[in-house]
């Protein structure tokens, strides 16, 4: 009898030494363009999810990394104009604009309160890379682009415990990718930004 | 209570799958939207010019008599993908469109009596061959997987484009070229689906877009 007790105990006890060791992240993203990224594309993106991994080191910090990808697509009728010095272009027709990014990168997050709390804020920080690629669809011609940007992507969220192992995770991640090669237009300042809303679900592994 | 958590971490497991399912269900329906493109949408007018220019300096105009068909042979006037049946309203709407930005119609030009501008309008009939394969085909099998296979070859489309192209010339500027060559301080290219419906609106739709993307062009 003392020896089950004394296994239950052990039992638990390690479950909340080992508890979220691991965080293993789905989520589906949203996005609201920004900067250049909104020049090309205006409308909100809904289409996005993101894959990710934490490990924790100690009770507040874990370190990490993920993989997303964000699609904005755009239909416009809008004029394009393309000036230089001594030519001015004009170019008329349905457009079917599309920014595909993927984000890979590593991070790290600090978290407030303790394990077992069951709403627990974080903060983050991503650093890594962008592969951007632009399209642009007007009558039967194309044109795309595709750029590596290095970038970074301050995050603030928070784990909503929903059982010992599962928990919901909201965040807002700001994206960032520092200007890289040329936008479908020729543009040489390539720099991509847009605010990230995201709900997904956290798996703690043991 | 162990198995209290045990079902509850099943539940959320169930959650995760509906979710990842969503998510994938949502990509797949709409990664790429169907916007529903009529063979209109499919028109574009690109109009370019040369910033250097004083337009309002040319106040005069002559138009050419017809359409010329770029055909690639010299002894052929006519594409036998283009008809000539719009030649005229071709005309007539660039002609209507200078008018309206004031400038004046010579209409038999001679040495004594140049115009400032000759527009010229071209047409080139284009047919594009699409092959396309078709999806990957899965592979069945019984007592194992044959594997999947790409078919080599699955159908044909045919499509055909048409191009007009309005070149504005400055006939002083091209006469003194020093190495003759006619100067087009102003163009308009064309692009759109042929045999596809609403041709006449959409001639003189897009004719009447390119000269208003170029407000630059009028006579003040």
């Amino acid at each position: 009898m003392k020896n089950k007790y004394l296994t239950i105990i052990l039992m638990f006890l390690s479950v909340n030494l080992f508890a979220q060791d691991y965080l293993g992240i789905i989520s589906y993203n949203t996005a609201l363009p920004m900067g250049k990224t909104k020049d090309y594309i205006s409308d909100y993106s809904w289409k996005g999810f993101s894959f990710e991994g934490r490990t924790f080191t100690n009770r507040n910090w874990s370190f990490g990394g993920m993989f997303g990808w964000n699609i904005f697509d755009q239909m416009s009728t809008d004029l394009v104009v393309i000036d230089d010095e001594t030519t001015g272009t004009a170019v008329k027709g349905t457009q079917i604009r599309y920014t595909n990014s993927f984000p890979m990168m590593v991070n790290g997050h600090f978290y407030v309160g303790k394990r077992k709390n069951t709403l627990r804020p974080f903060l983050g920080l991503g650093l890594g890379t962008y592969y951007i690629v632009q399209r642009f669809e007007i009558g039967i011609f194309q044109r795309e682009v595709s750029n590596w940007h290095f970038g970074l992507a301050p995050e603030v969220g928070v784990l909503w415990a929903l059982s010992r192992s599962t928990s919901l995770i909201l965040s807002a991640k700001y994206n960032y990718a520092f200007s890289s090669g040329k936008t479908v237009y020729g543009d040489t300042d390539n720099s991509q930004s847009y605010l990230g809303f995201n709900i997904g679900l956290a798996f703690s592994g043991y | 209570m162990r198995t209290d958590l045990k079902k509850s971490n099943k539940i959320w497991q169930k959650y995760l799958s509906i979710l990842f399912l969503f998510t994938l269900m949502v990509f797949l329906t709409s990664c790429y939207t169907d916007y529903g493109l009529t063979s209109a949408d499919y028109d574009v007018v690109v109009t370019k010019y040369d910033k250097t220019t004083d337009f309002n300096s040319l106040k005069t105009f002559s138009l050419v008599d017809s359409v010329f068909h770029i055909t690639g042979d010299k002894d052929e006037p006519d594409s036998d993908l283009l008809s000539r049946e719009h030649d005229r309203l071709i005309i007539s709407t660039i002609r209507t469109n200078m008018l309206n930005l004031g400038y004046t119609e010579i209409t038999n030009p001679s040495d004594q009596n140049k115009p400032a501008v000759v527009i010229a309008i071209q047409a080139l009939g284009t047919q594009v061959d699409q092959y396309y394969t078709g999806g990957y085909y899965p592979g069945w099998g019984w007592g194992g997987w044959w594997g999947g296979y790409y078919p080599p070859y699955v159908g044909t489309t045919t499509y055909y484009v048409g191009t007009l192209y309005i070149d504005y010339f400055d006939v002083a500027a091209s006469e003194s070229d020093p190495n003759d060559n006619l100067v087009a301080p102003w163009y308009a290219t064309i692009n759109g689906l042929l045999n596809s419906g609403q041709t006449e609106d959409r001639l003189v739709n897009t004719i009447n877009q390119a000269f208003d993307q170029s407000p630059y062009l009028e006579i003040k």
